[in-house]
């Protein structure tokens, strides 16, 4: 069974009387173990994919397969639970709360788990060391780079040992070095069997991954693997 | 997530901002206090009140005037009246009385004098103003049949005339100042001062001083009384009493309607109710305070929603249910309001000793108005505080994420 199976889904916004089809009739399946982009320009629907994909938002009909559950319909409350324990989230703008240091941030998913203190610490420690940062656990996120920043959201994205990890732009606010480091990180998760699905409109950014989905107009109009991919020159801390 | 996590990163939250929840608790801290304040006095008076009638005894009717202006010179009380009622059946003691003030009292600095209150009465008056003496004796019916010049003064007013209080005092005399000139009285008797109010050792406490009625009129004026004070033989009684006496009054005078007797029970029941109504009043006002204090908060956690929603997104995000989310604002809505209430307990307390202390009255805290006060405001905690939860907790995560 594939890890995530999309079957004809569609996402319709209504703005005032007008009914916009976001996304429409998609089907996609996602295996253990790939590292999928999804790409295309502003307005193709790769938000609103990444959205349902994330488990954000709901589609408006088709079923969603994480596993073998259909999460499509769920109510608020089994979403909530399902990113917390079958997703990991990194966004564009890392997304850590300002007032908590690295660890405190890595912590909190767990915290929603119901994980108990010490057993939190050690493992959102471990997930730290994962991405490089052990020596930088009781920084504030402003006591950071943005490369350090996003490791941390990594690590945070990490900790309840997630089906999949979900990347929002993750380099978009990053410089060239810091984009190479994160991405150098994804691909080593990818290696260690984390299943990563990537949202971005850079090429390059694009080429260290495995498989490459485009969208144009809420349609899916190209799935093709990688060829010629970037890889990571090894980690730089 | 569990509710000891959530007190804590609710905690922290609220002290992350010390200014602000200092200022958004300022208005319960003020709404907590005055209510705290204004039940301890009010406590505080009713329970002066009701000592001092306590000692002057309850069940006692006063007999006097009415309040009106046709009044005839043949209406008014005197002596005769109370030799009259004194045969009375079922009266067991009975005193006339005359109070005079603008008196006063010559202290031990003879420089110095203090405001006196001067009682006229009979010997019965020892048994209704319930008066223990300390040394010598009361002021007897022979006293007040000779006209003597005797007096009987409290414990505390020895100590200011004569420094001293032991039977020594007793044959000294006092000088009284009155419009008439000053008199001077010998003491025969010092009683015991029961006021236990805080004031009774400052300098204005007035000096009360009972002396004969009869060397009381020569002193100050004719030969009208203030009044009848009577103690009955059976308390239960005092309906039918009343009605004797007035009778028997408007027999002796020939008149109709110009006596009233209020009875002390009554009157002390009277006047607890009229302190209840302003307590309650005052209560009203300082909680309309806190209610506007509960307003505030609301307000502050309505804008706290609003900084703060790109967290609650994240929150949400990364698996906060929307419950986990409701619940962390209102546990800091009660944190904030809890501590004010806390803060307010406090300075009520001490706000009501000071003001206790200025206006004389000894304030009494209750352990209800404590309990009250902490519950009250941990309550307005989760009224307003439901409003900007449920505002936070309903917010879609996609757009919290967004918000910049």
């Amino acid at each position: 069974m594939a890890l995530l199976t999309l079957d004809n889904i569609c996402k319709k916004y209504n703005q005032g009387e007008l009914a916009v089809m976001a996304i429409k009739n998609i089907n996609l399946t996602i295996e253990k173990g790939e590292f999928v982009s999804i790409m295309g320009t502003s307005g193709s629907g790769k938000s609103t994919m990444m959205n349902i994909l994330g488990c954000l938002d709901r589609p408006t009909s088709g079923h969603y397969f994480i596993e073998d559950e259909d999460v499509a319909q769920f109510n608020e409350n089994r979403l909530a639970e399902i990113r917390n324990k079958k997703i990991g989230f990194v966004f564009q703008s890392f997304n850590l709360l300002p007032k908590l240091s690295s660890v405190e941030n890595v912590e909190l998913p767990m915290v929603y788990a119901g994980v108990s203190r010490k057993q939190r610490r050690e493992r959102a420690i471990e997930a730290l060391s994962k991405v490089g940062l052990e020596k930088r656990i009781h920084h504030k996120p402003n006591e950071l780079s943005g490369g350090q920043r996003q490791r941390v959201a990594i690590a945070r994205a990490l900790v309840n040992d997630p089906s999949i990890l979900m990347a929002d732009e993750p380099t978009g606010n990053l410089d060239t070095k810091s984009t190479y480091e994160v991405m150098g990180i994804f691909q080593q998760l990818n290696d260690e069997g984390v299943t990563v699905v990537m949202v971005t409109h850079e090429p390059d950014v694009a080429q260290f991954t495995k498989r490459i989905v485009v969208f144009k107009d809420g349609d899916l109009i190209s799935d093709k693997p990688v060829e010629n991919r970037t890889l990571r020159e090894g980690i730089v801390s | 997530m569990n509710i000891y996590e959530c007190i804590k990163s609710s905690f922290f939250n609220v002290f992350s901002n010390k200014m602000r929840t200092f200022l958004t608790m300022l208005g319960i801290i003020i709404g907590i206090a005055s209510v705290i304040i204004i039940v301890a006095i009010g406590n505080g008076s009713q329970a002066a009140m009701e000592e001092e009638f306590e000692s002057f005894g309850t069940g006692t009717l006063q007999v006097s005037l009415v309040g009106s202006r046709d009044i005839e010179t043949r209406d008014l009380l005197t002596m005769d009246d109370y030799y009259m009622l004194k045969e009375l059946d079922g009266i067991e003691y009975i005193s006339p009385t005359y109070s005079g003030s603008n008196a006063y009292v010559k202290l031990l600095d003879p420089t110095e004098t203090n405001n006196a209150n001067i009682t006229g009465a009979t010997g019965d008056y020892k048994y209704i103003n319930n008066d223990t003496v300390l040394y010598g004796r009361y002021i007897s019916d022979n006293d007040v049949e000779m006209r003597n010049n005797v007096c009987v003064i409290q414990d505390t007013t020895a100590l200011k005339v004569f420094g001293y209080c032991n039977e020594d005092v007793i044959g000294q005399k006092i000088k009284i100042k009155s419009w008439k000139g000053t008199t001077k009285l010998t003491v025969v008797g010092i009683t015991e001062n029961t006021d236990s109010s805080s004031s009774t050792y400052s300098d204005e406490y007035p000096e009360n001083i009972v002396m004969p009625i009869t060397t009381c009129m020569k002193v100050f004026t004719g030969s009208n009384l203030g009044g009848i004070s009577i103690v009955l033989t059976d308390a239960s009684q005092s309906e039918v009493m009343q009605e004797n006496i007035i009778s028997a009054l408007e027999d002796f005078h020939g008149n109709e309607d110009k006596y009233y007797i209020m009875d002390t029970t009554d009157m002390v029941e009277s006047i607890n109710s009229i302190l209840s109504y302003v307590t309650l009043f005052i209560s009203f006002v300082a909680a309309i305070s806190l209610l506007v204090g509960g307003i505030g908060v609301m307000n502050i956690m309505m804008v706290t929603v609003t900084e703060r929603t790109r967290e609650i997104g994240i929150r949400k995000a990364i698996g906060a249910k929307n419950r986990d989310i409701r619940f962390q604002f209102i546990i800091e809505a009660i944190i904030l309001t809890g501590m004010g209430g806390l803060s307010g307990l406090i300075i009520g307390y001490l706000g009501s000793l000071i003001v206790g202390n200025i206006v004389g009255i000894a304030p009494v805290m209750s352990v209800t108005a404590i309990v009250g006060a902490v519950g009250i405001s941990m309550l307005i905690g989760i009224i307003f505080g439901v409003a900007p939860a449920n505002k936070a907790a309903l917010l879609d995560p996609i757009e919290a994420l967004r918000f910049e």
